[in-house]
Formats: structure tokens, C-alpha cells, sequence
């Protein structure tokens, strides 16, 4: 009878402490789920992209309220769309802007063209920060695609999509 | 029997040195086979960059023409290429050799489209040239220059036939090449040129702002920053007659009478043969209007919307009913095509074309026409 005790009593630790290590991982495991793609199990049917998702819809939500609502009256002006302005950040990458033409700017994104004598131009990308452009990318046809330029913007800058 | 065996292995011997020595038929010239391969000017650049290969275009990154693992492209534009022989009356007044690379070996191959159709050995031939075919030109040293589109006379008719018989021969040399290719001829949308080109700086000494072509119905003013109407760097100038001799033609005309003549060689030397077609570029490009425009629909509706003039939006009703932005097509040479025409509006229509003449899943046969 006393050993029967003694057992029931090892069993009854054994479960309290198999219970608090459960308890504990659940808990780390809820402490450290954070906006990250979650490691796919086998036979898991629920999207793994569910969580990014939520979190990427969120993000813009926040950044993009400031903007809608004080945009007119503070946002800076656009940099000039003219050889200028974005030579100045085409030549320290790529030199000689004496054949560098504007192609055209709008909504923060601007295209130049660069002729070559007698070949085909090339091309380039830019992106306005505060009061100046940056450039973005450079290239004889493909020059816009997976590089953030909006779907509205970029067809009037001469952007492949 | 040890001697037998001996004598044989002698007799072998004796044959095999003898068949060493005579040599056996001449090997084969070198081939780098492609599918397709395109030839012309610096316009023509985009119809091989629309099929996946830059040519030689210094100073991009790979990538820029993005390539199909269906099929390889061998792109061959070289500058101001011209079928048409002759001398240049170049704008700024000088005169140059017709940059022929048709026939005279060009490019860093240096090769001559006969020897690049043996080389490549394509299955389907783009050929595009334009810009530098309309310019004025002297057969014989007579003034005014003899050669002349846009005129209504013998000087026309001398640069046509000039023109036509080199197209003739091109078209045969490709399609006598060893893998029977289909040749597509592309013709050529209108040009607007702003100003006289290439910029001084640009090339050497001699030949900066030697080309100006405008579309315009009267001589146009230059509107620089480059060139002047008068050739000198700056902007300004009404266009004159570079031999003060000749008169005002637009481009405008003198390509209506260009792809007039691509297609009368299509219909009258090779009427009856399938594998000559004229690709019709100038469809895309050239808008309901057809006329130079900036700014086209986006595919399908590019030739049959007319984007509106002050927001460039298209009102479209293909393949749903809604407002689309136009795309800005023309680089700012109003001349070369800008990336998005490349890619967005030529690209569509010339691949399926080209997919259609491989036998090749997603090939269109009405997007060459």
C-alpha cells in the first residue's frame, strides 16, 4: 500500500513537471511570435504567409495616415525635372552627362535618356528624396520593373511594368 | 598464321596513314546557332532587345533585354546602318560613305549580314533599318544630291530602286541561309527628331548633328539643347537645306514612301513566298492618328484608342470597360523607343510573332501583320 502511494505521488511530480515545461514552452512560444514567416510543419494546411500579411497590411496603414493628411501642406516640392537636377545624381556613378536628357518626372520618380553617337540610348531611374534625386537604376530597356515605381506613375515616365 | 596476322596489322597500317595524308573533306565552318536573328540601326536595337539579347551596347547591366529559355536571339544593330549604297549628304554639309552593313563587315564580329545569316544560322530573320535609309544621298557626284525620298521625281526613283534591290538581295541572302528562316521585315513608325543629332562630343569631329529628319509639314526650328538648325551646338535655327540646294521633306513622307516600298518587294518578288512577311512596327507605335506620337495606349488597344491629349489617360473598353494610363513610348530623341515601349508595347506583339514563326506555345500568327 505505501508503495502503491509512493508511486501515485512520483507520478503526480512527474505530471506537475511535465505540465510546467508545457506550460512553459507555450508560453515562450507565444512570447516569441513576432511578424517572421513561421517555420512550416508537415501536414500544416494553414498558409504560412497568413502572419506577414496581417503585419504588412498594418505597417503601411500607419505610415501612409500622416501623408493623406498633411501631404499639401508640407510635403517638399518635387526635385526640377530638368538635365540638372538629375545629372547631378547621375554623374557621380556614371560620369559624362553632356548626351543626358529629362525624360519625365512625376510622382516622385524620374527617367533620363542618355545618347550614345550613333546607338541606341540608355536609360536611367530616379527617385526623389527631399530636394534631390537619387538614382535608382540604369539600363537600355528593363529598367523599372521590381523597382517600386507605382502602376500609375510608371507607364507616363516611359517605365517598362 | 603469326605472319598473316602481322602482314594485316601492315596493310591496316599502310591505309590508315595513307587516309591521314590524302584528308577527307574540308570541316565544316564554324556555326554559333541561334534562332533568331536580328539586323539594322540603332532602332532596330530594341526589336532584338524585345527578343532577349542587347547585342553590343556597352555600359548596361546583363538583364536588360531579359531572355526566354524558349528560344536564343542574336542581336546585330549597328549605328546608322543603311542598305542603301551611296554617299551621305550629311546635315551639318559634309558628306560620309553609306554605313552599308548589310554588305560591308560590321560590329566587333565584323561580319556582313551574309556571313552572320552563315554563322548564326537563325530559323527566323528581323530586319529593321530606317532613319539613316531616308536621308539624301549622291549616287553620282551631280548636284543636287540624286538620291532623295519624299521627292516626286527621278531622285526619288533612283533611291527607291536602289533601296528595293538592296532589300531584294538582303531578303535572299537570309532566306538561302542554311536553316531556311523566315525573314520578317520590320517597317518603320514615324520619327520626330527635335533637334539635329548626334550631339557634338558625341562622335569625332566631322559628323556631330549630321542627321535630322523632323515630321513636321514645314521646316521645324531646332529645339537644342544639342545642335542648331544651322549645326552648331546650341539650340535654335530653322532647318535649312544642307546643300542649299535641296527642299524641305518631312520623315513623314519619306517613310510612307519607304514602307510603300517594303511592301511592293514583299508582294512583287516574294508575293508567293510564306516565309517573307513585313512585321508591321509602325502599327504599335504610330496610333490611331498615324502620325509621331509621344504617348500609345497600352496593347491591345495601342492602335485603336487615341490617348487624350492633355491627362494622357486611355479610355479603353478591351478587355473590360475603364480608364488606363497611356505610356509615354519615345525616348526624348523622339527617335528611339523609351523602355516601356520596348518592353511593354513592342515586346508583346514581336514575341508572339517570333513564337508563332518557331512553332512555339504562345505564338500569334496575326501579331506579325
Amino acid at each position: 500500500m505505501r508503495r502503491v502511494t509512493a508511486r501515485v505521488k512520483r507520478m503526480k511530480r512527474t505530471l506537475l513537471t511535465t505540465g510546467l515545461l508545457l506550460g512553459g514552452l507555450a508560453l515562450a512560444a507565444c512570447g516569441s511570435a513576432g511578424p517572421g514567416v513561421q517555420a512550416r510543419q508537415a501536414g500544416d494546411t494553414t498558409p504560412t504567409t497568413t502572419p506577414e500579411t496581417t503585419t504588412t497590411t498594418a505597417a503601411p496603414a500607419t505610415t501612409a495616415a500622416p501623408a493623406t493628411t498633411v501631404a499639401p501642406a508640407t510635403a517638399p516640392a518635387q526635385p526640377p525635372c530638368t538635365d540638372e537636377a538629375l545629372g547631378a545624381a547621375y554623374a557621380p556613378q556614371h560620369g559624362n552627362t553632356a548626351a543626358l536628357r529629362a525624360q519625365s518626372c512625376e510622382g516622385g520618380w524620374a527617367t533620363s535618356s542618355e545618347g550614345h553617337g550613333y546607338g541606341p540610348p540608355t536609360f536611367t531611374l530616379y527617385r526623389a528624396e527631399g530636394d534631390h534625386w537619387v538614382v535608382v537604376n540604369h539600363s537600355a530597356a528593363k529598367l523599372c520593373e521590381g523597382q517600386g515605381v507605382p502602376p500609375d506613375v510608371a507607364p507616363r515616365i516611359g517605365c517598362d511594368t | 598464321m603469326r605472319k598473316f596476322i602481322l602482314l594485316a596489322a601492315g596493310v591496316l597500317l599502310s591505309v590508315g596513314t595513307l587516309a591521314a595524308c590524302v584528308g577527307g573533306p574540308p570541316p565544316p565552318p564554324p556555326t554559333d546557332p541561334h534562332d533568331v536573328l536580328t539586323v539594322g540601326d540603332s532602332v532596330s536595337f530594341s526589336l532584338g532587345c524585345a527578343l532577349g539579347d542587347p547585342g553590343e551596347i556597352a555600359g548596361i547591366p546583363p538583364g536588360s533585354c531579359p531572355s526566354t529559355p524558349d528560344y536564343s536571339t542574336h542581336n546585330d544593330w549597328v549605328g546608322a546602318c543603311t542598305m542603301t549604297p551611296g554617299t551621305l549628304s550629311l546635315y551639318n554639309g559634309g558628306t560620309a560613305g553609306a554605313p552599308n552593313c548589310n554588305s560591308v563587315p560590321a560590329g566587333s564580329r565584323n561580319l556582313t549580314w551574309q556571313d552572320e545569316a552563315n554563322f548564326f544560322v537563325p530559323r527566323v530573320v528581323v530586319i529593321n533599318t530606317a532613319g539613316w535609309e531616308i536621308q539624301d544621298r549622291f549616287f553620282s557626284f551631280s548636284q543636287p544630291p540624286d538620291g532623295q525620298w519624299g521627292a516626286n521625281n527621278q531622285f526619288f526613283n533612283n533611291i527607291a530602286a536602289q533601296y528595293t534591290n538592296q532589300l531584294f538581295n538582303a531578303i535572299n541572302a537570309f532566306r538561302s541561309s542554311p536553316r531556311d528562316p523566315v525573314v520578317l521585315i520590320a517597317n518603320a513608325p514615324y520619327i520626330d527628331p527635335p533637334q539635329p543629332l548626334p550631339a557634338p562630343g558625341s562622335v569625332p569631329a566631322g559628323v556631330e548633328c549630321s542627321w535630322w529628319e523632323p515630321n513636321d509639314g514645314g521646316p521645324p526650328v531646332s529645339q537644342g539643347p544639342d545642335c542648331t538648325g544651322d549645326s552648331t551646338p546650341g539650340s535654335g535655327g530653322q532647318w535649312r537645306s544642307p546643300t542649299g540646294n535641296t527642299s524641305y521633306r518631312s520623315s513623314h513622307g519619306k517613310l510612307d514612301q519607304l514602307n510603300a516600298m517594303i511592301n511592293q518587294v514583299k508582294s512583287q518578288y516574294f508575293g508567293g513566298d510564306p516565309k517573307v512577311q513585313v512585321f508591321n512596327f509602325k502599327k504599335h507605335f504610330n496610333g490611331t492618328n498615324n502620325d509621331y506620337n509621344d504617348y500609345v495606349c497600352p496593347p491591345p488597344n495601342d492602335f485603336t484608342v487615341t490617348p487624350d491629349p492633355l491627362t494622357h489617360n486611355c479610355a479603353i473598353t478591351n478587355p473590360s470597360p475603364g480608364v488606363v494610363p497611356a505610356i509615354l513610348a519615345r525616348a526624348p530623341d523622339k527617335g528611339h523607343l523609351s523602355p516601356a515601349g520596348t518592353t511593354d508595347i513592342l515586346k508583346p506583339y514581336l514575341d508572339q510573332c517570333v513564337r508563332s514563326k518557331l512553332g512555339l506555345g504562345g505564338g500569334v500568327p496575326a501579331s506579325c501583320t
